[in-house]
């Protein structure tokens, strides 16, 4: 990726939102609650993004990072609460939602023998691109991720890295208001993940509201303008970056300090409790 | 470190909160017809399945068969034919060997080409970035199953030239080439359909094609061996008829007794078929006996009298657009978990 991303992004037919018709809040949430089976992975979640915000989500594995992102894709539907994309809300109408949102799953897959250009250009016309514009977006994105030497090649000859930025391209095709990236950094080297953050900070500038999860904080802090921390499907924290982390040393030690397990009841090391005496007891 | 003992206060929740739920527009007919007006998964499709060496080496060992067929049948009859006019009389034998070649390839093809397209995005990890899209379940089942009844297509176009041949040398005609085509083209709809369903209910690649292979045996042999222990079991004081009942529904269920239908139900026998039978009947001869009242016709009750091949294409298309629909309400409960 080039160094002036927030410059070619503005080249790329990647267009501003805002103005008087723009909505207050870009994402809205609201008590999300997502059960699968007995297992809770949302416990009545809350929060919005303003159009031109990056909301930082941090939580551990299993907090409930993807599934929230799934939800506000219009990809799972909550068992309570709602949500609402630019508008539209992610239960009623999750075509809409999926046309005004774009999406990048942590684990994903690209069609081996399809070309970078080709991939782009089919899902240019999933979200029905006119022709003219979608060659166009193909072309800038390319360029934007830096692999427009790729264009042609088939994906199977792409590294990780690569793919990964491909896939990043794919979510900014149809320009959507709204951007949720599950561990785009993820397979990234530093240099990539430097760049990503460029953009992603790009992005909010132009009015894009992106909503991020990442399990490397200290990046993540660092290209958030504001953050929430889920633990166990809740969300535990949420804020504005800079008062939520005045005071501490950083997100890591916030996120640890919040999601810290709860103290065992009977410390290692003490005598064991008098239920267990009595059952000792018991059985003698 | 002071950590916060409390999340930040939310904003106030929008007006449209607790609002009730309103249900997603659906279209039935204009969805289904918009999804083959605009679809891009079929060209995706069909461009990712013409590039691979797979779909070459396919349609060559395919017209290997079929022309294998034909040449051993044209030797055949020229062998055993001492002028060109006795020759001239069998091309409908060609033309028979040739549509049984070609409805076995096709029954053998159509699963594994099925089979693996939605269960394969899954394994892929690529599902959920189409889903992801406006697209709609629907179209992504359409798109797949329309690219893959294309290439079938194909294979049926590509020995045209074969068939060509059956022609020239007389005994069949257009309209025979026509029913051969519908009668593939629906059969195939059918296992597509069915291996479809199979491949949006599972997540394995292997799985949803052992599922699909399994699923045609049982629908050609099940019904064709059910219809002939009914004619077994029958005694001079409960006689089976054939092409009535159950076991005319049986027969026309089996796509075995269907084929043989179209391929020898034929004017020798005085009921309305389309070809000389050259090959003998693939049916238990027990079942049809040349001359019988329910020769080659089924009884359908309130729809009347079918020739056997017709409720045989009718059954099919009714089961494809069944399983059609399965799949797509699959793939949509999929998709919105």
């Amino acid at each position: 990726m080039s160094v002036s991303l927030g410059t070619v992004a503005a080249q790329v037919g990647v267009t501003e939102v805002g103005g008087e018709a723009a909505p207050e809040a870009a994402l809205r949430a609201e008590g999300l609650v997502k059960r699968f089976g007995a297992a809770v992975a949302l416990a009545g979640v809350s929060f919005e993004v303003a159009p031109g915000e990056v909301f930082g989500l941090a939580g551990a594995n299993g907090a409930g990072k993807t599934t929230l992102l799934k939800v506000l894709a219009g990809l799972c539907r909550p068992d309570q609460g709602w949500a609402e994309v630019a508008g539209a809300d992610v239960t009623t109408e999750p075509g809409r939602v999926r046309q005004l949102v774009g999406y990048m799953p942590d684990r994903f897959g690209v069609y081996d023998s399809m070309t970078a250009a080709e991939y782009l250009s089919f899902y240019a016309s999933c979200y029905r691109l006119p022709r003219p514009r979608a060659q166009r977006a193909v072309t800038d994105l390319l360029a934007l991720m830096g692999i427009s030497a790729k264009r042609d090649e088939p994906l199977n000859a792409l590294s990780q890295g690569m793919k990964q930025r491909l896939c990043l391209a794919r979510a900014l095709v149809h320009d959507p208001e709204v951007l949720l990236l599950d561990e785009p950094a993820a397979g990234l080297d530093p240099r990539a993940r430097a760049e990503l953050r460029e953009l992603i900070a790009a992005l909010g500038e132009m009015g894009k509201a992106v909503v991020i999860s990442s399990q490397i904080l200290a990046e993540l802090a660092e290209v958030s303008t504001s953050i929430g921390i889920l633990h166990e499907g809740a969300m535990v924290a949420y804020g504005n970056a800079e008062q939520l982390l005045a005071g501490s040393e950083g997100l890591e030690e916030l996120f640890l300090s919040l999601t810290e397990p709860e103290e065992q009841e009977a410390p290692i090391g003490e005598p064991a409790g008098t239920g267990e005496d009595e059952e000792g007891a018991a059985t003698k | 470190m002071a950590a916060p003992t409390a999340t930040a206060p939310l904003r106030d929740a929008p007006a449209s909160a607790g609002r009730a739920r309103r249900s997603p527009p659906s279209g039935g007919a204009s969805e289904l017809i918009s999804s083959l007006v605009w679809n891009p998964v079929i060209a995706k499709e069909l461009r990712l399945r013409m590039r691979g060496w797979h779909t070459a080496l396919l349609l060559t060992g395919y017209l290997c068969v079929i022309g294998g067929v034909g040449y051993l049948g044209y030797s055949g009859i020229a062998a055993s034919s001492s002028d060109v006019v006795q020759v001239g009389g069998t091309g409908a034998s060609l033309f028979t060997g040739l549509a049984a070649a070609v409805m076995v390839s096709v029954a053998l093809v159509v699963p594994g080409l099925v089979a693996p397209s939605v269960s394969g995005e899954r394994e892929r990890g690529t599902l959920e970035l189409l889903l992801a899209t406006p697209l709609r379940p629907a179209q992504i089942v359409v798109g797949k199953l329309v690219a893959a009844l294309a290439l079938v297509g194909l294979l049926v176009l590509a020995c045209a030239p074969l068939f060509c041949v059956a022609y020239l040398l007389g005994g069949v005609g257009v309209r025979e080439a026509l029913e051969l085509a519908a009668f593939v083209f629906v059969g195939a709809s059918c296992l597509a359909a069915l291996a479809m369903l199979a491949s949006v209910s599972l997540r394995r690649v292997p799985a949803a094609t052992v599922v699909s292979y399994l699923t045609m045996l049982v629908l050609a042999a099940g019904p064709f061996a059910a219809a002939y222990a009914w004619q077994a079991a029958a005694t001079p004081e409960s006689p089976a008829v054939t092409g009535t009942g159950g076991q005319g529904v049986l027969e026309a269920v089996s796509p075995i007794m269907g084929a043989d239908a179209l391929l020898n139900g034929n004017s020798a026998c005085g009921t309305g078929g389309l070809l000389t039978p050259i090959v003998g009947n693939l049916a238990p001869p027990v079942i049809n006996t040349c001359g019988g009242p329910g020769q080659y016709t089924t009884n359908l009750g309130p729809l009347g009298n079918w020739q056997t091949w017709e409720a045989t294409l009718a059954i099919d298309a009714v089961v494809a657009i069944g399983a059609l629909g399965m799949s797509v309400l699959v793939l949509t409960k999929r998709a919105l978990p």
